[in-house]
């Protein structure tokens, strides 16, 4: 075989394995998986899964986004960065809440091509309505129903 | 209905007590009820909602607003079955709201709410609402003889100045007919109209509060109904119920719930023994 023609090789797998955490404190599980769905840290959250890359280390804040762009979890530290309680803000749509601050990209479809893969799976966002702060985040798809986690950086 | 303790429908949800007080505290759900010793108690309909939706939910919040979905979903049967003008459907609803609900509840979250949305749809003059008030006034004295109060219950004498079957009122006053008798008062209805002689009916069924209710017949008839209880005992309790004239003075106004009037009126009763008892 001569070093010009193509030829396949065996790579190693990059999957990095998902982590387990609480929905609202953020804490991630000892447990590969979890047999309790209530956070026993702050009893306030359901634990889930997501990339362990992409996954909120301690502190960061994070949202979870239904399949209909709509929010259905905030943590402790992302209610305090929004200025917004979880109850309130489960079912709002996630223009109301997260823009992006690339003017290029209307609507929520960026968060669309951000899960696809198509788009950027990190970028910058802000706040709906409020100019000067920004959230370096990025974007994975967690579980166990089909979901959007954005973590706010 | 089946009602669990705190302990019970923290194992169905296998969290600990404290998780679902603060669960409370936070969301505003389960919302308990209170035993006659004041102790905590949620329906099993509630746990068991909560507990299907927290198995693929992602947040408690989330779980929480499905729950509560799943619980409300049964309101657009009975508006379905009533613009149907179908009795028996509109039955089945009332009765499947029923295992998941008491009958106080089944009433204010699914019954009247119906009612109320058939009359804004459809209007006063349309077939359908008159279907709507007859089917409703008809289950509301169904289910008020199912609830006979105890042999020495208070009675609650009603003066009834609605419109007639067909007035929206109407079917309030019916709730609340129904909510006395739920919460251990009898109640009889007279019309407004009649308020000739009015002190032999008292004299005969020694009512232990009188409530006026209902407008539409006009605030005269109203009146002159108050003023004969007035004449006949002037030492009854009297209050309005769903009067939008103004305040009468020496009426107490009871609020637009029925659960809630009735209630208040046991308050007044209460109120009023033992003011008479201290000056006994």
């Amino acid at each position: 075989m001569s070093a010009q023609r193509a030829h396949l090789r065996l790579v190693a797998a990059t999957t990095v394995p998902d982590v387990w955490f609480c929905s609202h404190c953020g804490t991630r599980a000892t447990q590969a998986a979890p047999d309790a769905r209530v956070c026993r840290e702050c009893e306030l959250g359901l634990l889930i899964h997501a990339p362990g890359d992409l996954a909120p280390q301690a502190d960061e804040p994070f949202l979870l986004v239904d399949t209909a762009l709509k929010i259905c979890g905030l943590s402790r530290g992302a209610e305090a960065a929004l200025g917004l309680a979880e109850p309130a803000a489960v079912g709002l749509p996630l223009g109301d809440v997260l823009v992006t601050a690339d003017s290029e990209l209307q609507g929520a479809g960026w968060l669309l091509g951000a899960i696809g893969g198509s788009g950027p799976q990190r970028l910058q966002l802000r706040p709906a309505g409020i100019f000067g702060v920004r959230f370096d985040a990025r974007v994975a798809p967690c579980g166990p129903a089909l979901a959007t986690l954005i973590v706010l950086g | 209905m089946r009602y669990l303790k705190t302990s019970e429908a923290a194992s169905v949800l296998n969290v600990s007590p404290h998780t679902l007080r603060a669960w409370e505290r936070r969301f505003g759900y389960p919302k308990p009820q209170r035993s006659a010793g004041q102790h905590r108690r949620y329906t099993h309909a509630d746990i068991a909602a909560l507990r299907d939706a927290l198995r693929d939910g992602l947040s408690i919040s989330s779980a929480v607003s499905r729950a509560r979905e799943a619980l409300k979903s049964d309101g657009s049967s009975l508006v379905g079955a009533l613009a149907a003008f179908e009795t028996r459907r509109a039955d089945a609803a009332m009765e499947a709201a029923l295992a998941l609900r008491d009958l106080d509840r089944a009433v204010e979250e699914l019954l009247l709410p119906g009612v109320d949305e058939m009359l804004e749809r459809h209007g006063r003059t349309s077939a359908q609402w008159a279907f709507t008030a007859a089917w409703a006034n008809d289950w509301l004295r169904r289910a008020a003889r199912l609830s006979a109060p105890p042999e020495d219950a208070p009675t609650a004498l009603i003066g009834d100045a609605t419109g007639g079957e067909l007035d929206p009122q109407g079917v309030h006053v019916q709730a609340l007919a129904l909510m006395c008798r739920r919460a251990g008062m009898d109640s009889v209805r007279l019309s407004a109209h009649g308020a000739r002689d009015l002190t032999e009916a008292v004299a005969a069924l020694r009512p232990a509060i009188a409530v006026v209710a209902g407008d539409r017949a006009g605030s005269e008839t109203a009146g002159r109904w108050a003023r004969a209880v007035r004449d006949a005992d002037d030492s009854l309790p009297l209050a309005a119920y769903r009067q939008s004239a103004a305040r009468r003075p020496g009426m107490s106004e009871l609020p637009a719930s029925p659960r809630a009037a009735a209630s208040r009126l046991l308050e007044l009763l209460a109120e009023h023994r033992a003011v008479a008892r201290k000056s006994a």
